[in-house]
């Protein structure tokens, strides 16, 4: 008896010894800065003066009124759909051509997926110089064949799209990657008796191939949604966010109110709603998962 | 027969075009890098001559070096800080079954799902506070713990035999023991693919560190490299300096995945499949 309580406390001191390195810097790191943003965002403080009021809801009911907070929202959205389904079907349909060969596959996706690996920031800089008004290859091309250059990175809408584009070359070497290792794991034996039956290619894709892939296809989804909600660097480098606002995320604006204009208050107030946005993505992921596996 | 070798063919010919889609950013980035300054402007899509001069530039007349110094020093320190804190806790995690082991495993759990930007303000008047601005220490200690490693080494950690820890057990081994000739040489795989991960997102993590990092010989390669793009801005970018910089701080990258791009695409391929 006196052996075993000994043993007991023994097993709870060296797992608290061992979890303590963990255990203080989630609280420090983690767990503390939560609960402050959260306490910060019902005040209007600003980082710079030593005194604040309590200013209850009234920062979480600004947004509401708030015409560049719709704004960003709505950049958010589009952002976000455009990065995201594109290189999953981009990616489906390299996959499925990587699986048909042999020879030098590896190779093939090794080079299409060092681009998830460069810094975002680096590649950037490289894409504003592919963009660049006057000696960027892109214009270079259009003045080739007669066309009228664009400033890129000037224009609200061509703005966006080339912070899109950047986004999904970055993205598609991850999809290519995982597609490519999700359709190797098939059954070939499943495919040939669809060629049998007379199956098409489409049916053979639509009843065989994304059913059996659906897990990774799933999984794709929720990580680029979270992904192109935290999404900065690409933003920051290319556009900063302009001209006047139209690239501007979520996140980004986040970034302005807190580290920009020192609005501590209300950026709290938004992290907290960029918070609930995730979490409710993360949920949306836990319910199809389950939903999956069980079928 | 005729027919199928004609669709490899054209299955080759697309996937040599995406690939060169999917690399044409870095050999334009070398293409712009050695081209002489006069022909920038040329129209011309090949430079006539290929000019090293601006590699030079780089190392003479940036701090290249240091940010690439800085970037790696602290990036291995993270890794060895962040391994040996995973380790720990994600042994606990899977061999002591005790109630609040485990209402701290899911105190994690739920750590796990939250943006980090939420912490960024906090976190930040932390470090001030305990006046580690501007200091490698102050960024080390903000990154000391990854939640996603305690999760990836609890995963293969559940994964030794029992029989083995068993077997330890009985010649007396004590947790210390086993963690360090057990369960470490079993999940040697893993914890090779942590470093990887690690390394790759300690070198190219950006937002987090430009807020605490503000002395030019502090920076990191990204920072340091945003810091030479924009301060040219101004006079228009020097851009065959500064694609000559990009191709330097990719420099580690491509021999990371020429050494072992075999490893980093199976655990890239395992990790998320698993997870």
């Amino acid at each position: 008896m006196i052996r075993f309580i000994n043993r007991n406390l023994k097993d709870n001191l060296w797992a608290i010894t061992l979890l303590i390195p963990t255990l203080v810097p989630l609280a420090i790191f983690w767990i503390y800065p939560l609960i402050k943003t959260f306490l910060i965002s019902f005040t209007d403080w600003n980082y710079i003066s030593p005194t604040y009021n309590n200013v209850g809801i009234e920062n979480y009911k600004n947004f509401i009124g708030d015409q560049f907070f719709v704004k960003v929202l709505m950049n958010t959205l589009v952002f976000t759909f455009f990065t995201v389904v594109p290189p999953i079907i981009i990616g489906l349909y390299v996959a499925t051509r990587l699986n048909k060969i042999k020879a030098l596959r590896n190779f093939f996706v090794a080079t299409m997926f060092s681009a998830w690996m460069t810094p975002t920031v680096v590649i950037s800089m490289v894409w504003v110089s592919i963009f660049e008004k006057d000696t960027g290859i892109i214009n270079t091309i259009l003045k080739v064949i007669g066309l009228e250059p664009v400033e890129w990175l000037g224009g609200q809408t061509t703005a966006m799209i080339v912070v899109i584009i950047v986004t999904v070359w970055q993205y598609l070497g991850l999809a290519i990657l995982l597609l490519t290792s999700a359709m190797a794991k098939l059954d070939p034996e499943v495919e040939k008796a669809n060629e049998l039956d007379g199956g098409s290619g489409f049916r053979k894709l639509f009843r065989i191939t994304l059913p059996a892939i659906s897990p990774m296809l799933v999984f794709l989804f929720i990580l680029f949604t979270l992904d192109s909600l935290k999404a900065y660097d690409q933003i920051y480098i290319l556009t900063q966010g302009g001209p006047s606002g139209a690239t501007s995320t979520i996140l980004y604006y986040f970034y302005v109110l807190a580290f920009e204009w020192y609005e501590t208050g209300p950026a709290s107030a938004l992290a907290i709603v960029f918070l609930i946005i995730c979490l409710f993505i993360s949920a949306i992921n836990y319910f199809v998962s389950k939903l999956l596996i069980r079928n | 027969m005729y027919f199928a070798n004609l669709k490899t063919f054209v299955n080759y010919v697309t996937l040599v075009l995406l690939s060169f889609i999917m690399i044409f950013p870095y050999l334009w980035m070398f293409l712009i890098s050695v081209k002489p300054k006069n022909e920038l402007y040329s129209g011309k899509i090949l430079p006539s001559t290929f000019q090293f001069e601006n590699y030079i530039r780089v190392f003479t007349e940036t701090k290249m070096l240091l940010y690439l110094w800085n970037s790696i020093y602290v990036g291995v320190l993270i890794i060895i800080v962040q391994l040996l804190c995973a380790i720990f806790s994600a042994y606990v995690f899977v061999t002591i079954q005790k109630k609040w082991v485990k209402l701290c495993f899911v105190l994690i759990l739920a750590t796990y799902m939250l943006p980090a930007a939420i912490t960024y303000i906090p976190s930040f008047i932390l470090i001030s506070n305990m006046n580690l601005l501007d200091t490698h220490v102050g960024y080390i200690f903000s990154e000391f713990i990854s939640i996603f490693a305690i999760f990836f080494l609890r995963q293969s950690f559940i994964q030794v035999p029992k029989e083995v820890v068993h077997a330890a057990k009985l010649d007396g081994a004590g947790h210390l023991r086993l963690i360090f000739t057990i369960y470490i040489p079993y999940c040697k795989n893993a914890i090779a693919s942590l470093v990887l991960i690690t390394f790759i997102y300690c070198y190219n993590n950006y937002l987090w560190p430009s807020l605490l990092i503000k002395a030019e010989e502090n920076m990191f390669v990204t920072i340091g490299l945003r810091r030479l793009f924009m301060s040219q801005a101004g006079y228009g970018t020097d851009f065959p300096l500064a694609m000559a910089a990009c191709a330097v701080s990719l420099l580690p990258m491509f021999i990371l995945l020429a050494v072992s791009n075999k490893r980093i695409i199976n655990s890239m391929a395992n990790l998320y499949v698993n997870k």
